[in-house]
């Protein structure tokens, strides 16, 4: 595991795009110790033979149907929910230069 | 209101002593009267009265118990042109267009619902003080939490504003929360009610579930929602239905079991309620066996639970951009990264904090041995878990390790390594990890406070979780008891 350093907690916060104060800093520095101490105890348990599991139930209800086409949406309807309409656009603030 | 179950109610429209408007008046003016408990982010007055006043038009069918009965919504699942923020800023403007599968069913039997509750944001916290919308206090004592992440809809039951609330269960955020209020909390079975319209917290993990009063009113609903859809990846098929017809309290026949460590670890006051309890049990000719689990997977419940939830949480919920949805925080000036680096500032310093733990745990670096290695630690726990059952037909645990602590005590809690010592506080966990069906009914009062037992059992063994714990819980008697005491 790689070790906890405060340039290691910047990068993975900016590349998440968050911000973090001063004490937030510190308090998440505090529980990544206690966690990671929680998970060498883990790490010694026997996983041998055991396959991951990554659902509580094999996700085999659902059988593949064909493609139809349709409107599942009504205009007007997600229209009114919009925070602004124009011209049958929802209009969104650019946010790429 | 208080303490009127769905039966109750029902049998009053019956036989005309009240009505849809009346009942729905009722609601609304009870949570009006009691909103200094912070339980409800949306009340829904015009939406409900408006129901209610269609209803009064029509028969009351003898066959539908949900007809013109109020309930509420835990604010992560979407409701149709109904703001649905998941008690987090960056959502506070989201307005669904559709309405999840559970409360369209719940819609479609003629309940009403009155309001959306108040929940730890984005599901995450466990105490009811992590909302963007403030704390929920316990309606027993305003000093005490209310547990969370499904803090309003447990505190709207327990104050008897609605007879039933819908919430959802990633860690035990249904069951223990039933415990620290005195109501019923049901997880079901993983996927048999629809996933589809609740906002992700950790998809392997989320369950849909309710509160209500009692057990016979959890049965009642569930006939109602628990359904295929095809709309939700996870959904499950039950074999079951019929839940409340099938209903069966004489429990005798079943092999309960408890496990010592967790036992052991429950607060002196808790501990003589529950050797009471399953002394009162055996009394009534049901045996409780105590057997032992593996400490060293006891202790991994929290960290592998941290390392899973967290992990699932950075992914599911990194749709919280503000991009194409959400509270946007820009000046003109702005290019995407400073947009989305200021919006998702909205996001509150728990959630923050988890999404940094988990993606540390997702990174390569860091996959193979905490993310993969969490996820075989998690199936030897339930295979664990599932080898009880060759012998014993029901797990019983306590929902916590003693009853809703102080507000002051909780805000000032930090986690710590003794966290994974508590083997009692975090059993619950046993259910989520494997889909297994689990249910908290109230079993008495420890200093003042109410507390819970949560009964497990196999997968899929829905209508036998609910037949233990209504068995239980007429032995019990938590409900006349306080009565009986002037308590609740």
């Amino acid at each position: 595991m790689e070790q906890i350093t405060p340039k290691l907690l910047e990068d993975i916060t900016n590349s998440l795009m968050l911000n973090l104060e001063v004490a937030e800093y510190e308090l998440l520095a505090a529980e990544f110790a206690v966690i990671l101490e929680q998970m060498r105890l883990v790490q010694v348990i026997a996983v041998d033979d055991i396959e991951p599991m990554h659902y509580p139930f094999p996700l085999s209800r659902h059988q593949l149907r064909p493609d139809t086409s349709g409107s599942v949406s009504d205009w007007q309807e997600i229209s009114q929910n919009a925070p602004l309409v124009e011209d049958n656009y929802i209009v969104v603030n650019k946010v790429i230069e | 209101m208080k303490n009127l179950t769905i039966e109750m109610l029902h049998q009053q429209l019956v036989a005309k002593e009240t009505s849809p408007l009346k009942i729905v008046e009722a609601a609304i003016s009870k949570a009006k009267t009691t909103a200094k408990f912070n339980a409800i982010v949306t009340l829904l007055e015009k939406q409900a009265i408006a129901m209610a006043t269609e209803l009064e038009k029509l028969p009351v069918p003898t066959d539908n118990y949900l007809f013109g009965i109020p309930y509420a919504v835990k604010d992560n699942l979407a409701t149709k042109n109904i703001v649905t923020s998941a008690g987090t800023k960056i959502l506070a403007n989201f307005v669904p267009n559709y309405d999840s599968k559970v409360v369209h069913d719940l819609n479609q039997s003629q309940a009403i619902n009155i309001a959306k509750t108040t929940l730890d944001e984005l599901g995450m916290g466990g105490t009811g003080l992590d909302s963007c919308t403030g704390y929920v206090y316990n309606p027993w004592n305003m000093n005490h939490i209310t547990g969370g992440s499904s803090s309003g809809s447990v505190a709207l039951v327990a104050l008897g504003v609605v007879p039933f609330a819908l919430a959802s269960d990633t860690g035990d955020s249904i069951r223990k929360p039933a415990s620290y209020t005195g109501v019923v909390g049901i997880k079901p079975t993983y996927g048999i009610i629809s996933r589809y319209g609740l906002f992700p917290y950790a998809p392997s993990l989320d369950t849909v579930g309710l509160i209500a009063n009692t057990v016979r009113d959890c049965a009642l609903v569930m006939d109602h929602i628990v359904k295929f859809d095809a709309n939700d990846l996870t959904s499950q098929i039950s074999n079951e239905s019929n839940y409340l017809k099938n209903l069966d309290s004489d429990i005798k026949k079943y092999r309960l079991v408890t496990i010592k460590a967790v036992i052991d670890g429950l607060q002196a006051d808790a501990k003589l309620l529950w050797d009471q309890t399953v002394d009162n049990l055996e009394k009534n000719g049901i045996t409780v066996a105590t057997i032992d689990f593996p400490v060293n997977l006891l202790k991994a419940l929290l960290p592998v639970y941290m390392v899973l939830s967290f992990a699932e949480a950075t992914s599911s919920q990194s749709n919280l951009t503000a991009t194409n949805f959400g509270v946007r925080v820009s000046d003109d000036h702005d290019n995407y990264h400073q947009a989305v680096f200021k919006s998702r500032n909205l996001l509150g310093k728990t959630v923050k904090r988890r999404y940094i733990i988990g993606a540390y745990a997702l990174a390569a670096q860091n996959q193979i041995e905490l993310f993969l290695h969490s996820k075989k630690v998690r199936h030897k726990i339930v295979q664990n878990f599932l080898d009880i059952f060759l012998k014993y037909d029901g797990l019983l645990l306590p929902a916590a390790d003693g009853p809703a602590p102080t507000i002051a005590k909780t805000i000032t809690h930090q986690l710590s390594l003794d966290d994974i010592n508590n083997l009692t506080n975090d059993a619950l966990l046993l259910a989520n990890f494997s889909g297994a069906p689990s249910i908290t009914i109230p079993i008495g009062l420890v200093t003042g406070l109410p507390f819970g037992m949560t009964i497990n059992c196999l997968p899929f063994q829905d209508q036998k979780l609910l037949n233990i714990a209504y068995g239980i819980e007429k032995i019990v008697a938590f409900k006349a008891h306080c009565l009986d005491q002037g308590e609740c």
